[in-house]
Parts: structure tokens; C-alpha cells; sequence
């Protein structure tokens, strides 16, 4: 089998084509996909045309798939004048660009290296006629150690490491350029806090911990925009933008590592850990950092996990009013709340809060659950002034609300209110309603209202 | 998360709830067609999103049907942007922890197999059954793992691809690993060789289609080649990072299984249609032998102490003088020292020794060769107390100081030096 066949993405025959399934859906021809069967022509004329321009231009990239598509789709605007139909989509994408410009690290932990006690040991050692270790080249065999992974053992052996080593080291996970430098002191300093968690081996003494305020300096260097005034939306050209240095990966696992010795070692406040926990969600927005996205939420129940019991309800709460109030009411906030993964008892309770929240906040509500759903039943999505994206959002986060935890259980009215949630969604909106986002709500609703009866 | 193992009870009614789900889920994919990209990648994570919504967040989850595991399967082999392959890669993985397929039974060291359980793979038949069958068979997976070693530089092919195909790697070894652990634990235990014979790994490579010599050569020049990460994304190198721990894992899994078939093979319940292969660290001592170069960046990449103390062994073993014509499998307690790095590096402080050695294999290899072995000893020492550290540092000391006293102009490698620093300041404490 030639790999390039089944394994290049711009083959997607196997993907439109799944295998038959069993009980297929049956197909009405409806009156959008004769208009979009319009569309689909004209873009594809569009989109030949640009390849033309493109394949001459010799400037081809590789993946302006989508990119191709809007310019497609604008052009069919410019060309056909039917901003009506046209100018709002049926689909809109979430992404934020979180990282501005990098800035010089403060660097409030330059170690004086030279004169730690490891090295001075060792030069009064009679060994040294060999290894002829000097004032001069101590920093240079220091980060000879590191990299080769003997720093690591020595100190996991003798199970003590000094001031100067610690800051030393946590200054090359942060702000090192050198990717050989900066992954072994991330291995350094996650083996010698996790082995605080040891049962067997003996736990390193440390004798200097690092701090929320390092943490968020060393974020804040590497262009986090932290106020949400700062937060650009991201338009799909603008995807340039420099992102975080690849010191961010060593950051994420050290806050990873901060949190699970957090029983034994308490390194950040609970409202600290709520900061940290904001900053993961908010980095799950960036498109950049989606080759990150298992770190982020391995760190993301990291965080949750070290809250104490009595801490998390409201921490809990609080993360999520604090999103909620920041993030823009597009598909981000649908984002948010999926890119929580909902696998451990805390990361639901996560999952439906911000859902909650979110609700809240496009709701002007600050009463009752049942206020909440009443608002939602009152919704008249047959008016045409109805904004059907808004109630589409508040279709998705109401179920991640309810279904993700077990608010259903415990107030059965609910359920009868979100049934006739559902019932309004798929029954006032026409299988033939032209409306951007009408038949994603009448899908969405018919597939929960199958969910709903089957319980 | 918790196991969801006990499914036995309401079977008939998950089955049910089951071709309910598959039904209504899958039909999201089916109502696309043929449409405009966009609105199928977001029909394909509409999916993914009812199946988390449906299989991990309610307590009482039903489990996906082997259709829709299949239809994820696709979506994370042929995702055509990143945000598809990552969700599919999240989701699948998080399904396999909820839903195992082979595990241990609870309390009994009893290993329960889920009968007809999704896989990713097929070894049923080296002839392709039909066009739409995208599971894996060993030849694409051979192939996936020499792209691994070409991926990373080749400008011409596009990023998505590259990142798509360490996904897809990572996500095939850990399948491989859910399935071996495991069976290989249970295995120690009751010797039931029929369990390993039957896991995806053995399976994998038992298969007429794979070279698996040039399988294991691909790995270590995947492993060994140089990777600079200025310039690049921070996805790109956190996925490569990721691959590459993924083929370290491959690697120990395969060597396991050798292990086990070893001792399958001593107790002969083998039988002839098992096969012969060489075993993996025979091939890789083998290549490394013949280049300095690929010896030092595998052992620094190579992490697992256990068998890499076993492949430094093996190695040195190789260049040890024998009394007389004993072979190694005797057991002479001559032997039974070179099990050991502490009974090898003894014989550096033979000055003859010391001399042999180093003129057949050369000074620099002798060097690497004693640090790894050395720090992958720390490694183990550090969870359980075995040889007395302070003995193997005074050896280490001696070979390496010996070496100097065999030649002059031996020069001490940086590597050495570090060597000898660890040492002397693991017996300074421990003094």
C-alpha cells in the first residue's frame, strides 16, 4: 500500500464517504442546499481560478484551505450582490490570539552560579587534577551536567539541592533559548518537586521554591496579554503573529508539577491556583498552541485536582465568573466550555459552570436555575428579529450545563423545562427556514431531544 | 477517571442505547454529503463533541459501537486541520482509558479480553478486504515509521501532514502499549504465553509484511537525528518530543516482548509457528557497535535505565577477555560478575584489562559507554537499593582514572569529566 495515497490529507475521499450506515438518514433535498449547491459552483470556479493565480505567483502555502474558502465566499458577495443571504455565515470559528510581543525577561533570578557550594565542593577534591574545574569554566560544566541529565541524578541521589542550584536552573526553564537546556531543568525541577510525592524514595529537600509572581512575570515576558482588553480576536490572515517562545512547553509542565505536590507543598493560593486555571482555558483559545492542546489540559486537571476539597466549590465558581464576564460572546465561549474535558468528577463541575456562566451573562439573569431555563423557553425563534446564533450558543451551553452535571437529577423540573427548550428549538424553527444558524439549531435540538427522550 | 469494567450486567441494554447513540451520532456525518469542507469538519467535531457528550460525561456512560471508534479513527486519520486530528486524538485516547478492552480483573490477577473490541489495527489478512478499510496493517505502520525519520525536514510536504502522521503515530503506539502492558503483567505471573502471542504487538510484527530489522533501524536513526527546535512552532516541537517518546516506548515494548518470548521459549511452550526473530537489542547493540555517533545520541535519548544498563552490558560484554573457552552462557562465576556494570567495570582495574579493552573499542567509546551505564545504575539504585552506590562510584572512578594511566594522551572527555564530578559527589554525601 502506498502510504501517500490514504495518508495525504488532500485526498478526502474516505472521509466524505464513510461506509453506508446501517439506518441512513433519509435526504430531503431542502431549499439551502439548492442555494448552497449555487455557492459550492461559483467558489469552485473562484477557487480554480485562484489556484491558477497562485501555481504562477509560485507562492504556494500550504494551508490556506480555509483561507481559499473566504476569498471564495467574499468574492461570490462582490460579484452576486446578495449581502442578505450571504453576510452573516452559517459557520464561524473560535480562536484568539493571546500572545502579543515578547518582552525582555526581567531576569529577578540571575544566579551567581560560580559560587555554589556543589562546585566549590568539588574543586578542593582531589579529582579535580582530572576534571581541572576552574572559576572560569564552572558555568559551562554546570550546563554540561544539566543537559546530559546528570544534575537531575545527583541531586534525586543525594536528595538536598541549594538556593543558587534552584534559581539557577529555574532561570534556564524559563528563559533559556536553548531548547537542550531549558527541557532538562524542566526535567530537573519536575523530578525534584514530584519526588516530594515519593512513598519510597526520599523526597529532595529544596531549599528555595519557586512563586505565582515568577510564574506570571515569566508569562507576561513571553507576550501573554493578560488583561482581556488586551485580547485581539483573531482574523484568519493575521495568523503571523510571533506566539509564545518554546519556553511556554517547560512552563505549563512546571505549574503542572507546582500543583500535584500541592498536599505536601503548598506553592500557590487558591486564588492563585483560579489565576493559573483562567490563564490554561484562555491559552486552550490560541490556534498556535493547538499542538499543545494534550499539555494544556493534562495542566488544566493538574490545577483543578490540587484544589482542596473545601476550596473548590467556590474557586470553581469563581474561575467561571471571571471567564464568562471576559470572554467574547461568539463561538469562544462555546469553545471554552468543550475544551474543558469533562473526564474527572472536578473537570464537569468545571464544564458546566463556565456553561452556566455563560449563560448567565447572555441571559442578564443573576436569579434562579429555573429563571434561567424560563428565559430560555420564552425564547420566540420564530420572530425574525430572533438572533439564532445567540440562541445556537445558548443551546450548546445549556446542555453542557445541565447534562454535564447532575443538576437533572436533582431538580426534575428542569428537565421538563429544558425538554420544552428543545421541543421549541426543533418545532418553531422550519426544516425549510433560511435564517443563518436556523437549521444547526433545529439539528442540534432534534439530536438532544433523542438524548432526552432515551434517559 | 474510572475504569468502566463491569459492563456484564445491562449489556443488552447498553446494546441498545448503543445502536440508538451510533445511529444518531453518525447520521451527523452522514447529513454533510459531499459539502463545502468547512461545514463537514464542523459536522466531524459536532461528532466528536456528541460522542465525548454522550461515552465520558454522564456517569453512566454508553460506550461508542466499533462504527463510531471507527469513525473517529477516521476523522483522526484523515482530519484535514489540526484542530480535528487533536480532538479526535484527545477523545479517542480518553475513550480507550474509560472503556479498556484488555485489563486486569479486579482483585483476581485474572486478565479479561473484551471480545470483538475496536482496534485500530488489522492483521486479519495480509490482502487489502476492500477500499473503505482504513485500519492499519503492519506495512503502513513500518511506513509510518520511516516517514517519522524523513518528516521533520522535508520543507515540500506541508506541516499538517507532519503533525497529522506524530498524532497518528502516538496515538498507535499507545493502543500497542494498552494492550501489552497488561497482557506482558499477567504473563509474568502465570507464564500463559497464548495472551502475548495474541497481543497487537506480537501480531504487528509477526507479519510477513514487516522488515523488522530495518523497523528497528528506522527507530534509532528516527531517535538519533538531530532536531533543532529555533524557528520552529511550539506544536511542532511538543509533537515531536511527543513522537519521540512514543518510539522510546515502542522500543522497551518490544524488547519486553523478547524478554517474555525468551522465557516463553526456556519453558517451551512456544512452538515452531511463533517464529524466530532476532531480538531487538541484539540489533541495536549490533548497530551501534558500528557507529560511535548513533551510540551517543541513543543513549542520551534512550531513557529507560533498565535496558539501557542491559544494552552498555551487552556491549562491553562483547570485548571483556574470557578465561579461557568458556562461552558467556556458562555459568562460571566469572560470568555471573559481568552480569553486572559493578563486576564489569572491575575488570578496568586490571591495567591489562583496562588497556585491551579501550585499544578495541577506542577511548571515547569506553567513556560513553561507562557514564551511561553508570547513570542508568543511578536510576535504578534510586528506587531500590541494589548494588551499594558507593561501591559502583569507586569503580567508575577507577576505570575512568585508569584510563589516563593506560595512556597519557587518553584525553578525558567532557562527558568523562561529568562522570567523575557525579561520582565523587554522590560519595561526598554519602560518606
Amino acid at each position: 500500500m502506498n502510504m501517500d495515497g490514504p495518508l495525504d490529507f488532500e485526498n478526502e475521499d474516505l472521509l466524505v464517504n464513510p461506509p453506508p450506515s446501517a439506518d441512513k438518514r433519509k435526504k430531503v433535498i431542502e431549499l439551502d442546499d439548492l442555494v448552497f449547491e449555487h455557492y459550492k459552483e461559483q467558489s469552485k470556479l473562484i477557487d480554480k481560478g485562484n489556484r491558477k493565480r497562485k501555481a504562477s505567483s509560485k507562492l504556494y502555502d500550504s494551508d490556506d484551505d480555509d483561507e481559499r474558502g473566504q476569498e471564495a465566499l467574499l468574492s461570490i458577495i462582490a460579484c452576486f450582490q446578495m449581502n442578505e443571504i450571504c453576510s452573516e455565515e452559517d459557520t464561524q470559528e473560535w480562536g484568539l490570539s493571546m500572545f502579543g510581543d515578547q518582552k525582555a525577561p526581567t531576569r529577578s533570578l540571575l544566579a551567581d552560579i560560580d559560587n555554589c557550594y556543589l562546585l566549590k565542593e568539588f574543586m578542593s577534591s582531589q579529582l579535580n587534577s582530572v576534571v581541572d574545574l576552574n572559576p572560569d569554566n564552572g558555568t559551562a560544566f554546570l550546563e554540561g551536567l544539566l543537559a546530559n541529565g546528570w544534575l537531575t541524578k545527583l541531586i534525586l541521589t543525594c536528595a538536598r539541592v541549594e538556593t543558587i542550584i534552584c534559581q539557577w536552573t529555574l532561570d534556564i526553564l524559563l528563559y533559556s533559548p536553548r531548547e537542550d537546556l531549558r527541557s532538562s531543568a524542566c526535567d530537573f525541577w519536575c523530578s525534584i518537586l514530584l519526588s516530594q510525592n515519593e512513598v519510597n524514595g526520599a523526597p529532595v529537600e529544596i531549599q528555595w521554591l519557586p512563586n505565582y509572581q515568577i510564574l506570571k512575570e515569566a508569562l507576561d515576558s513571553y507576550g501573554f496579554r493578560i488583561n482581556s482588553s488586551q485580547v485581539a480576536e483573531l482574523p484568519e490572515a493575521d495568523s503571523k503573529s510571533q506566539g509564545p517562545p518554546q519556553n511556554i512547553r517547560a512552563w505549563l509542565k512546571l505549574v503542572s508539577a507546582c500543583c500535584q505536590i500541592r498536599c505536601k507543598k503548598p506553592i500557590f493560593t487558591a486564588s492563585q491556583l483560579e489565576q493559573l486555571a483562567e490563564v490554561l482555558v484562555w491559552l486552550l483559545l490560541d490556534r498556535g498552541l493547538q499542538g499543545l492542546s494534550l499539555l494544556l489540559q493534562e495542566s488544566l486537571i493538574s490545577v483543578t485536582e490540587s484544589f482542596r476539597e473545601e476550596e473548590w466549590v467556590s474557586s470553581c465558581k469563581n474561575i467561571a465568573n471571571s471567564l464568562a464576564s471576559r470572554v467574547p460572546q461568539d463561538m469562544n465561549c462555546l469553545r471554552i466550555v468543550e475544551s474543558v474535558a469533562g473526564v474527572d468528577a472536578r473537570s464537569k463541575h468545571l464544564r458546566s459552570s463556565i456553561a452556566n456562566q455563560m449563560l448567565v451573562v447572555l441571559l442578564e439573569h443573576k436569579e434562579s436555575d429555573e429563571n434561567l431555563m424560563s428565559s430560555l423557553m420564552a425564547i420566540n425563534l420564530k420572530e425574525k428579529s430572533c438572533n439564532l446564533f445567540r440562541t445556537y450558543m445558548m443551546l450548546v451551553l445549556a446542555e453542557n450545563w445541565l447534562l454535564s452535571s447532575k443538576l437533572v437529577e436533582e431538580k426534575p423540573v428542569l428537565k421538563d423545562m429544558w425538554a420544552v427548550f428543545l421541543r421549541n428549538c426543533f418545532c418553531q424553527i422550519n426544516s425549510t427556514d433560511l435564517r443563518p444558524f436556523a437549521s444547526k439549531v433545529r439539528t442540534k435540538a432534534s439530536y438532544l431531544r433523542q438524548g432526552c427522550r432515551s434517559d | 477517571m474510572s475504569k468502566e469494567t463491569k459492563g456484564n450486567t445491562s449489556r443488552a441494554a447498553m446494546n441498545t442505547y448503543g445502536a440508538g447513540l451510533e445511529a444518531n451520532t453518525l447520521a451527523m456525518l452522514d447529513s454533510t454529503g459531499a459539502k463545502d469542507n468547512r461545514d463537514a469538519n464542523e459536522d466531524r467535531l459536532q461528532y466528536l463533541e456528541a460522542v465525548r457528550a454522550a461515552s465520558l460525561v454522564p456517569v453512566n456512560g454508553i460506550p461508542p459501537t466499533n462504527k463510531m471508534y471507527q469513525a473517529m479513527f477516521r476523522i483522526l486519520r484523515f482530519g484535514r486541520t489540526l484542530e480535528l486530528v487533536a480532538a479526535s486524538f484527545h477523545l479517542l485516547t480518553q475513550l480507550h482509558q474509560r472503556y479498556p478492552w484488555v485489563y486486569m480483573s479486579d482483585g483476581k490477577h485474572e486478565l479479561e479480553i473484551v471480545d470483538e473490541a475496536w482496534s485500530p489495527f488489522n492483521f486479519g489478512s495480509d490482502v487489502d478486504s476492500g477500499e473503505k478499510d482504513i485500519s492499519v496493517r503492519s506495512s503502513l505502520f513500518q511506513e509510518l515509521i520511516q516517514n517519522m525519520n524523513k518528516g521533520v525536514d522535508e520543507s515540500e510536504e506541508s506541516v499538517l501532514k507532519i503533525l497529522g502522521n506524530m498524532f497518528l503515530f502516538k496515538y498507535l503506539v499507545h493502543v500497542l502499549k494498552l494492550d501489552f502492558t497488561p497482557r506482558n503483567q499477567v504473563f509474568e505471573e502465570t507464564m500463559n504465553w497464548s495472551l502475548l502471542k495474541e497481543s497487537s504487538l506480537n501480531l504487528l510484527l509477526a507479519s510477513r509484511r514487516v522488515n523488522f530489522k530495518l523497523l528497528m533501524k528506522d527507530c534509532l536513526s528516527t531517535m538519533c537525528s538531530p532536531f533543532d527546535a529555533d524557528g520552529k512552532s511550539t506544536s511542532l516541537v511538543e509533537l515531536h518530543n511527543g513522537m519521540l517518546s512514543a518510539m522510546k516506548e515502542l522500543l522497551v515494548m518490544i524488547i519486553e516482548l523478547d524478554a517474555s518470548k525468551k522465557k516463553a521459549d526456556i519453558e517451551g511452550i512456544t512452538n515452531r509457528g511463533d517464529g524466530v526473530r532476532t531480538p531487538a537489542l541484539e540489533i541495536i547493540v549490533d548497530e551501534l557497535t558500528y557507529d560511535e555517533y548513533l551510540l551517543s545520541n541513543f543513549l542520551q535519548v534512550f531513557d529507560d535505565p533498565k535496558w539501557k544498563l542491559e544494552i552498555v552490558l551487552q556491549y562491553l560484554t562483547k570485548y571483556i577477555p574470557k578465561p579461557s573457552v568458556r562461552t558467556r552462557r556458562s555459568n562460571t562465576p566469572q560470568g555471573e560478575d559481568l552480569k553486572t556494570l559493578n563486576g564489569i567495570l572491575k575488570t578496568f582495574s586490571n591495567g591489562t584489562n583496562a588497556k585491551n579493552i579501550t585499544k578495541k573499542i577506542g577511548p571515547v567509546v569506553v567513556q560513553i559507554l561507562i557514564g551511561h551505564g553508570f547513570l542508568a545504575q543511578l536510576t535504578i539504585s534510586n528506587t531500590n537499593e541494589g548494588e551499594s552506590i558507593t561501591e559502583i562510584c569507586n569503580s567508575v572512578i577507577t576505570a575512568l582514572t585508569n584510563l589516563k594511566r593506560v595512556d597519557q594522551k587518553i584525553e578525558i572527555l567532557p562527558f568523562g569529566k561529568e562522570v567523575l564530578f557525579t561520582a565523587e559527589m554522590v560519595l561526598k554525601t554519602k560518606a
